[in-house]
């Protein structure tokens, strides 16, 4: 089964390495970027996205605030929080707003797994 | 390059950048919550940059002064100087390290020892308690250098001693600023303060040097834009240096795709199908149209320049002009950050000069007139530039005498450019424009300054070619203002000028393979047509003339000159032409009203002396 995701992160180049983890992983998955939390949501209503990654670290509102809001309008769609603070602070309020952590820089096996959970779960949904 | 490392290197500057100046800000005002998140953001999108990439020694260096930023967002350190100039160090280095891996690709070997030593010294303990203790040796009262700064400080006079090359100015800008952070953060003010003014005057001294383009280019693999050029820009957008000719490129792709784009359009429009095949490119058709133009409008954008360089010019040139007729002038400047089409920019060069000419040399009058009619003895011409819309509008305004009518309507009766009838009724406007005709000159004697054979029929033909207009405004004894008024961008097409029946045509420079002349035996008759032969392939010969249903101006020539032309669907053919002129930039306008139907044109344009210049359409002239 083929999903959409969506890459948030204000980092052009930290897109792009999210962007070639993904072809490896699921070639066949659509790809969206967002580089802000306005045109987060944006994505979001447009474009409907199955799955979405979020840098925390963004000016404005960050991936947490993302995530929180997330959670509110989509119930059960997998999403991560990628950070490269591995603070218990984070983690433990991504685990509230029901997203996932996941360590910066993002390795292969990392997104892998999350990937993996997610599938399970929007197959199940 | 690979594009990772582009956009690393990209996002790194700008984040350098950003974090300097919040620092910066920080340092005079402590307490601006907003800005401490933006730099301690900075360093760590740094850190997160330098970890996909895997430079840990970057990483490791943004990490630690990520670290000690937070400590002062959560209150637990004060934001004293000294945690500020660790900050400047680490992007100081940051920087000779982007400047290094721009260059090779990798960090230098000694990366890792370094930032261990700058990361330990930002971990120190010693920094939670406020300032350090007022200097107490030292030239300036300076404390005693630690051995690590007098290592940081010979590293620099390392880097500054390898023979200038294209990367030197960034080197010893950097350079500069290391140095300067080190002695300030050892109470050596005054030596700190004196590498600061060499820095200023550095950057004075680099601001007048002539830009990039002119400049030959820097050796593959040197860094060009190093730290003090980012300095430079005050503007906050991140700027990155591309070379002319690479610009050039994609504006004569983008030009070419828009041909292409162009023959699509007219394929659309003109089917006529059974199978809804229009109906469904039609949306496809529009949204190509669309990108085309978004694509050709950022494109053009890419290449603007400040109007700067060119207004800088004329205040030397004034003076010169002014000092030569004896008459005192003051050239004034307005507008000089107005950008436009570098196209534009260096065109506007010789008609402004020219106007100026005029003006110093016949608009102002000489002092002892200026003292009888009561004006300051310092005759003032503005140069002023301004964007309107889409447009770019330059002036250039003297207070001189003014034009005379009276002498205009007379000089253009003389010269049979109007009938004494026809000048008696002209609105005053329109006689002041024929000034602007062919062979219009009011000077009495020509002088070597404004005399140089090229009137203002010159300065309005060079204005038009750009797709621009110039309009001339005088009041008698109050002064003259000439304005111009050009097209922000514009795209020029290459063509080739061909003569043919008596007529001078143009045809697209893409579609010409090549010029022959052969003897006319070579010509093969085949039924009606002929055809010649080249390099073994026989290929159809066009008369252009009889094509385009002119009388031949020689019957039989003895040699056959001949442009090899490609249509888009491929086809070969040779036009026979009387003979080839040159080749000419030109600002190619499609054909209006009725002329718009007829096939064989792709547009027209203007030449320098006014004529019209018929540019042919390939495809449709071997059909």
């Amino acid at each position: 089964m083929s999903y959409k995701i969506l890459i948030v992160d204000d980092s052009k180049l930290a897109r792009m390495s999210v962007a070639k983890l993904l072809t490896t992983l699921k070639p066949d998955w659509t790809r969206l970027e967002a580089a802000n939390a306005d045109d987060a949501l944006k994505a979001l209503a447009d474009s409907q996205p199955d799955v979405v990654l979020l840098d925390f670290n963004m000016p404005g509102r960050d991936g947490l605030d993302i995530a929180d809001e997330l959670r509110r309008r989509h119930p059960g769609m997998p999403v991560a929080v990628i950070s490269a603070n591995i603070q218990v602070e984070i983690v433990n309020r991504a685990s509230d707003a029901g997203a996932a952590f996941l360590p910066k820089p993002l390795t292969e096996q990392a997104l892998a797994a999350f990937l993996r959970d997610a599938e399970q779960r929007l197959a199940a949904a | 390059m690979n594009e990772f490392l582009e956009q690393f290197l990209i996002e790194s500057r700008e984040l350098v950048e950003q974090a300097n100046s919040d620092l910066l800000t920080l340092e005079h005002d402590p307490a601006n919550r907003p800005v401490l998140d933006s730099a301690f953001r900075a360093f760590h999108t740094l850190k997160g940059a330098a970890g996909i990439m895997e430079f840990t020694a970057m990483a490791r260096l943004t990490h630690a002064t990520e670290d000690l930023l937070a400590a002062v967002r959560a209150g637990d350190q004060v934001l004293t100087t000294a945690v500020v100039n660790h900050c400047l160090s680490s992007l100081d280095q940051i920087d000779l390290w982007l400047d290094w891996i721009e260059a090779e690709e990798a960090l230098p070997e000694d990366a890792d020892s370094i930032a261990e030593r700058l990361a330990n010294d930002i971990a120190s303990p010693s920094l939670s308690h406020a300032e350090p203790e007022p200097p107490a040796a030292g030239p300036t009262g300076g404390t005693a250098l630690a051995d690590d700064a007098i290592a940081l400080l010979k590293e620099q006079l390392a880097l500054i001693s390898v023979p200038p090359d294209a990367g030197s100015s960034g080197r010893l800008g950097a350079a500069g600023r290391v140095c300067r952070n080190v002695l300030r953060h050892f109470g050596y003010l005054e030596e700190a303060g004196d590498i600061e003014t060499s820095l200023a005057l550095f950057k004075t001294v680099l601001l007048t040097t002539p830009p990039h383009d002119t400049a030959p280019a820097p050796p593959a693999g040197q860094p060009e834009a190093g730290p003090a050029d980012n300095e430079l820009q005050s503007a906050p957008p991140r700027t990155l240096r591309v070379e002319v000719g690479r610009i050039e490129e994609i504006v004569k792709i983008t030009g070419e795709l828009i041909v292409a784009k162009n023959a699509l359009d007219h394929i659309v429009r003109s089917l006529d199908d059974p199978e809804n095949l229009k109906q469904k490119l039609q949306p496809l058709n529009a949204r190509f149209n669309r990108l085309t133009a978004e694509l050709l409008r950022a494109v053009l954008a890419t290449r603007v320049l400040p109007l700067q360089r060119v207004f800088q010019r004329f205040l030397r040139l004034v003076r010169e002009m002014a000092l030569r007729l004896q008459k005192p002038v003051r050239l004034v400047t307005e507008g000089e950050t107005t950008e436009a089409d570098k196209v534009i920019v260096e065109a506007l060069f010789e008609p402004i000069l020219h106007v100026l000419r005029n003006a110093i040399d016949h608009g102002i009058e000489p002092s002892a007139e200026r003292q009888a009619a009561g004006k300051p003895e310092t005759a003032v011409i503005s140069l002023r530039a301004r964007r309107d819309g889409d447009q770019v509008v330059i002036e250039v305004e003297d207070d001189g005498a003014g034009i005379d009518l009276a002498a205009i309507r007379e000089t253009a009766i003389r010269r049979r450019l109007v009938t004494p009838e026809a000048a008696a009724q002209m609105p005053e406007p329109e006689i002041l424009d024929l000034i602007f005709l062919p062979g219009f000159s009011t000077a009495r004697a020509l002088s070597d300054i404004s005399g140089r054979g090229v009137g203002m029929d010159a300065v309005r033909a060079a204005v038009e070619r750009l797709g621009g207009r110039v309009v001339l405004r005088s009041v008698k004894s109050v002064g003259t203002t000439v304005s111009f008024a050009l097209p922000f961008t514009v795209m020029m097409t290459r063509v080739l000028t061909l003569h043919a029946g008596g007529q001078v045509f143009g045809v697209p420079f893409e579609d010409v393979l090549e010029t022959v002349q052969l003897p006319a035996e070579r010509v093969i008759p085949i039924g009606g047509t002929q055809a010649i032969t080249l390099r073994g392939k026989t290929i159809p010969l066009i008369n252009l003339a009889c094509a385009l249903a002119l009388e031949a101006t020689e019957a039989a020539p003895a040699v056959i000159k001949a442009a090899v032309v490609r249509a888009g669907n491929g086809e070969v053919a040779a036009l026979q032409v009387d003979g080839f002129g040159g080749q000419l930039d030109v600002i190619l306008k499609p054909m209006e009203g009725l002329l718009s139907g007829i096939s064989g044109i792709a547009g027209s344009t203007l030449l320098g002396d006014g004529r019209v210049l018929i540019v042919l359409e390939v495809g449709d002239l071997l059909r």
